[in-house]
């Protein structure tokens, strides 16, 4: 135990922690160098393309230190995303350590001190890492400043690294194995493992991913999950080099893999406890807490015919994310589709894209949505998510909405526009500290639902690209909510009701009127499109009736012609959504709902 | 067998190519008409996009040779019913001299059935009319309808359109035209060309009107493709009035003929009587069959549509090549020398076309006889969608009890492409 290290790497997104992983991977000789793909960890190609790790991994790495002994290093990779902070936490759980990357050129950015405090909340042993050393706009001396003033760490403790060329690679393995503690944990005492992570193999079931806190795992074990109460027996063990290699047992301090014969990824809790079923550990794990959807949106697919295909792609994706939830919803105007729920807008985006990417599938998403507390006057409390469940305005007392606290860091000659920002989007008690002479934090409390609007756009556009964005959940708070209805020539387009606070109502109406009027085809009559609450109008626009379509002339040559073409529009009328007796494209619905993150 | 006199065809299988061309089909009224493509003009005009090209030295009398060598190529069954219209329209007809015209209607006689009452129509422009003989000479060969390529009585306008002629010529002619005795004279004009106010136009109409003309065709400029006002609009220096100003000129159109005694039974043409309606291209809207010579000649037989080389001196090469086939139709099989493309249409293809091209006429849609071709009941089938044009005032039921038939209004004819498609989803 003395020789093993369990660690994970914390950072902003960009930092370069997948490539740093991946450097210790190959210094480690865990992989040769002819397997080796950039960013081994990150398997799915989203996480590849957009450089971000969405599902977390792990790893062991046997390593011969200078001090000529063995080490067993379990290298735990962390998503970097604030979506993803239940997973973080619970990778969290399982190191002593963690390396704390910095951009040399970039600085301490906002992910970065709230990942800080989250290792802190862990009691984890922090070991700053200088990255992207080789670069020309790197400025060691302004990170290691930063490591101090923004972070309370030792700034020269830091290790300098580039983990693109693997200068420093070397120092910080050593600084791994003598800066960052071993595990400690009791073998005599009752088995106590953490479920960190777990996947989903078609052959095998689910692998779930532990940590060993105190006893131990072995083959044969009867074991319990301490929360769900289910039995299992532990088929196989053992540890994840690259692929997995069974063992006969994981002890004490250990990290790897258990393959216990259960089905579904949903029969289990990520963050559960592992525990012997004749010696039951007294308790579980502190810190379980279950991975709650915060935003929710319908996905339709742009054909109805890919209703089936959606409805498996989504199966599949589910079995490798516990997070994601899905019911079978409909609309008038889009057809069949599902309610789902997400952790934000991240997780979201990725889900659509995988479903778009890996299934082929082509989808309109609404707009999404978060779960707002309603108190009905008969003293009724019902949680809603979905405009087309929200009851009559007048049969409702009062709404609450979830809050967070968002933090932004920012160069000090930006703060005027991201305070102006954070305003707008109903900040409240907004604070800001200076963390240097040109950089400040911004903290302010605001309603989760004005994130979800463009604000990561919108805070990227104030700044010119420096401002760095964090937030957590707190709490839910009173507020002003209506639903507003979108009505073309009178009929409510389902798809397109939302939930938002009054203030707000005005102009999001006007700007789906706008983009509505902007792509709905001009057609036989006058089109009224209007945004209403209840009944009341509160925006509008109108398509004028199209005038003329005739052909001027038609004689012998010009008939195929002109029936090729009426059978090109009579396939693109086939792709029109009817609502009431207007044809809608589903281009409209598109450019509306895509306009909106 | 070679193709040879139609009187030979015995056996119209062994032909060089599979289907029976005007083969009489039950489901098409039985009376085909003939078309015969003349593409030589003086001049190219900017907007047309027709298959033209300028006469060089001899070669129209190589065309004419052409035409008939095409049309005795067409093994026509015996039992199929004799033409009934022949129309000569270009390019320019008129631009033919009188002894090619005259060897092309022998000619034509000698190598097709052509019904003896059967109605021929020149196209000519108004400077190649150059006086009462030249009228009368027309006449006297066999054409009963004149069709007068004035295109517009203001020569501002004539010259933008790039026409030869000038208003007096315009008038000159028509009214020449007019006092020959032919059964019907006829006069294109163009509208919405730009640059004009549109009370200038209601007064062009009815100074035409006042001609003492049977027929008018008034057609909106249509930018087409490789013109070379597409070519100008493209690049900003010529404007397309906007949709809005069109259906006015539209509209003013029909008001300011149907006010001079000039019905529409046409999207863009209009008559004095039913009788002076055209019947050639009128079997273009009701469906019924045509063959076409010449290049770009195109050929329907009720369920096959083809067309001929577009080209008038690739066409003109085929011809003179002798070979007894051309391309190659989608389905494989070896096609006559001229021909360029062969599309067998099915029931749905058919309906479509059926219910625009009707759709384009004042008389519309017999609903009965569409019900008997295609086994389509349109009041069933898209009730709904009648009864909310109906209710809008784009279409009219009319006829009479038992045989009904669906018709635009003239506001329903601005927009009868959509309603095709409403009707025929």
């Amino acid at each position: 135990m003395k020789n093993v290290r369990n660690f994970c790497i914390i950072a902003h997104i960009d930092h370069g922690k997948s490539t740093l992983a991946d450097r210790l991977i190959q210094s480690c000789g865990a992989i040769s160098d002819r397997e080796f793909r950039d960013q081994v960890l990150d398997s799915m190609d989203i996480e590849r393309e957009r450089g971000i790790t969405i599902k977390s991994n792990t790893i062991t790495l046997p390593y011969t230190a200078q001090d000529g002994q063995l080490y067993e290093l379990n290298l735990i990779d962390t998503p970097g995303h604030v979506d993803f902070s239940h997973e973080v936490r619970r990778s969290l759980m399982s190191c002593e350590g963690a390396l704390l990357l910095v951009d040399a050129s970039q600085g301490v950015e906002a992910q970065t001190v709230a990942n800080l405090y989250l290792a802190l909340e862990y009691d984890l042993e922090l070991l700053p890492v200088i990255n992207k050393i080789d670069l020309p706009s790197a400025d060691v001396e302004r990170a290691q400043e930063e490591i101090d003033s923004d972070l309370g760490l030792d700034p020269f403790e830091a290790v300098q690294v580039s983990a693109k060329t693997g200068q420093g690679v070397d120092q910080l393995l050593e600084a791994i194995v003598h800066k960052l503690p071993s595990p400690k944990g009791d073998p005599a005492e009752p088995t106590q493992a953490l479920i960190f992570d777990a996947e989903y193999d078609p052959y095998r079931g689910v692998i779930m991913l532990c940590r060993v806190l105190n006893g131990e795992l072995r083959v044969g074990q009867n074991i319990r999950l301490m929360h769900t109460e289910r039995d299992y027996e532990i088929e196989e063990l053992g540890r994840i080099m690259i692929e997995r290699r069974p063992e006969k047992k994981l002890p004490t301090g250990s990290v790897g893999y258990v393959i216990a014969g259960v089905k579904n990824i949903s029969d289990i809790n990520v963050g559960d406890t592992i525990t012997d079923q004749e010696r039951p550990a007294h308790q579980p794990i502190p810190g379980y807490r279950e991975a709650k959807p915060v935003v929710f949106s319908s996905i339709y697919p742009v054909t109805s015919d890919d209703y089936e295909d959606l409805a498996k792609a989504l199966d599949k994706l589910k079995l490798n994310d516990a997070a994601l939830t899905f019911d079978k919803d409909s609309s008038t105007a889009l057809g069949f589709g599902f309610r789902c729920g997400f952790l934000g807008l991240l997780h979201l985006d990725v889900v659509q894209e995988r479903l778009e990417r890996e299934y082929d599938l082509s989808l309109v998403l609404s707009a999404p949505s978060v779960q707002y507390k309603v108190k009905m006057a008969d003293g009724e409390l019902r949680t809603i998510d979905n405009p087309s469940l929200y009851p009559e305005a007048t049969k409702v007392d009062h709404v609450e909405e979830p809050f967070i606290k968002a933090s932004v860091m920012v160069p000090e000659r930006y703060l005027g526009a991201v305070m102006e920002l954070c305003m707008e989007r109903r900040g409240e008690n907004t604070q800001f500290r200076y963390l240097s002479a040109e950089r400040v934090e911004l903290t302010c409390e605001m309603p989760l639902a004005e994130v979800l609007y463009d604000f990561y756009d919108k805070l990227k556009t104030v700044t010119q690209g420096y401002g760095s964005f964090d937030y957590e959940m707190t709490d839910y708070r009173s507020t002003d909510l209506v639903k507003v209805d979108i009505l073309v020539n009178g009929d409510r387009v389902d798809a397109l009701s939302q939930l938002v606070h009054r203030d707000k109502a005005r102009p999001r109406a006007m700007k789906y009127c706008e983009r509505l009027a902007e792509t709905i085809p001009r057609q036989q009559f006058k089109i009224a499109i209007q945004g209403a609450i209840g009944g009341q109008i509160i925006a509008r626009t109108t398509i004028n009736a199209f005038r003329k379509d005739v052909t001027a002339k038609c004689y012998g040559g010009d008939i195929t012609r002109k029936r090729k073409l009426l059978e090109k529009q009579r396939e693109g009328k086939k792709r029109m959504k009817m609502v009431g007796a207007i044809e809608i494209p589903q281009e409209a619905f598109v450019s509306v709902l895509r306009s909106d993150k | 067998m070679a193709p040879g006199s139609p009187a030979d065809e015995a056996e119209p299988q062994t032909a060089p190519w599979p289907w029976r061309p005007l083969a009489p089909r039950p489901e098409v009224a039985p009376t085909p008409g003939l078309y015969v493509h003349v593409p030589f003009c003086s001049a190219i005009c900017p907007y047309c996009d027709f298959a033209v090209v300028r006469e060089r030295p001899g070669e129209s009398e190589r065309f004419v040779e052409a035409v008939l060598a095409e049309a005795a190529s067409w093994p026509i069954a015996p039992e199929a019913p004799p033409f009934d219209t022949v129309y000569f329209g270009g390019g320019t007809p008129s631009a033919l001299g009188f002894e090619q015209l005259e060897r092309l209607v022998v000619g034509l006689g000698r190598r097709l059935p052509i019904a003896p009452g059967a109605e021929w129509s020149l196209e000519a422009n108004p400077e190649d009319v150059r006086g009462s003989e030249t009228l009368a000479a027309w006449r006297d060969l066999g054409f009963a309808v004149l069709s007068l390529g004035v295109q517009s009585l203001d020569d501002a306008t004539l010259r933008d359109l790039g026409r030869r002629h000038d208003r007096v010529a315009a008038l000159a002619a028509a009214r020449l035209a007019a006092a020959t005795g032919f059964d019907r004279v006829s006069a294109d004009l163009i509208y919405a060309t730009g640059g004009r106010p549109l009370d200038s136009w209601r007064e062009e109409l009815r100074e035409a009107a006042a001609l003492g003309l049977d027929h008018l065709s008034c057609y909106e400029l249509t930018y087409h493709r490789g013109t070379a006002f597409e070519r100008e609009r493209r690049l900003g220096r010529r404007r397309m009035l906007d949709e809005d100003a069109r259906a006015e000129w539209f509209e003013a159109t029909h008001e300011t003929l149907a006010s001079q005694g000039f019905e529409a039974y046409e999207v863009s043409n209009f008559a004095t009587a039913p009788r002076h309606q055209a019947r050639h291209n009128s079997k273009y809207w009701s469906h019924q069959p045509y063959l076409g010579l010449g290049p770009s000649a195109h050929s329907f037989d009720g369920a096959v549509r083809w067309s001929n080389v577009r080209s008038p001196r690739r066409w003109l090469e085929r011809l003179q090549s002798r070979s007894v086939t051309g391309g190659r139709a989608a389905g494989g099989e070896d096609l006559p020398p001229a021909v360029a493309e062969l599309e067998r249409l099915d029931l749905e293809q058919l309906l479509l076309e059926a219910v625009s091209l009707g759709l384009r006429t004042r008389a519309g849609l017999d609903l009965v006889s569409l019900r008997e071709r295609f086994a389509v009941d349109l009041l069933a089938a898209s009730g709904e969608t009648v009864r909310r044009h109906r209710e809008a005032g784009l279409l009219e039921l009319v006829g009479e009890p038992g045989r009904p038939w669906l018709r635009a209004s003239l506001r329903g004819w601005l927009v009868s492409e959509s309603l095709t498609l409403d009707l025929v989803p």
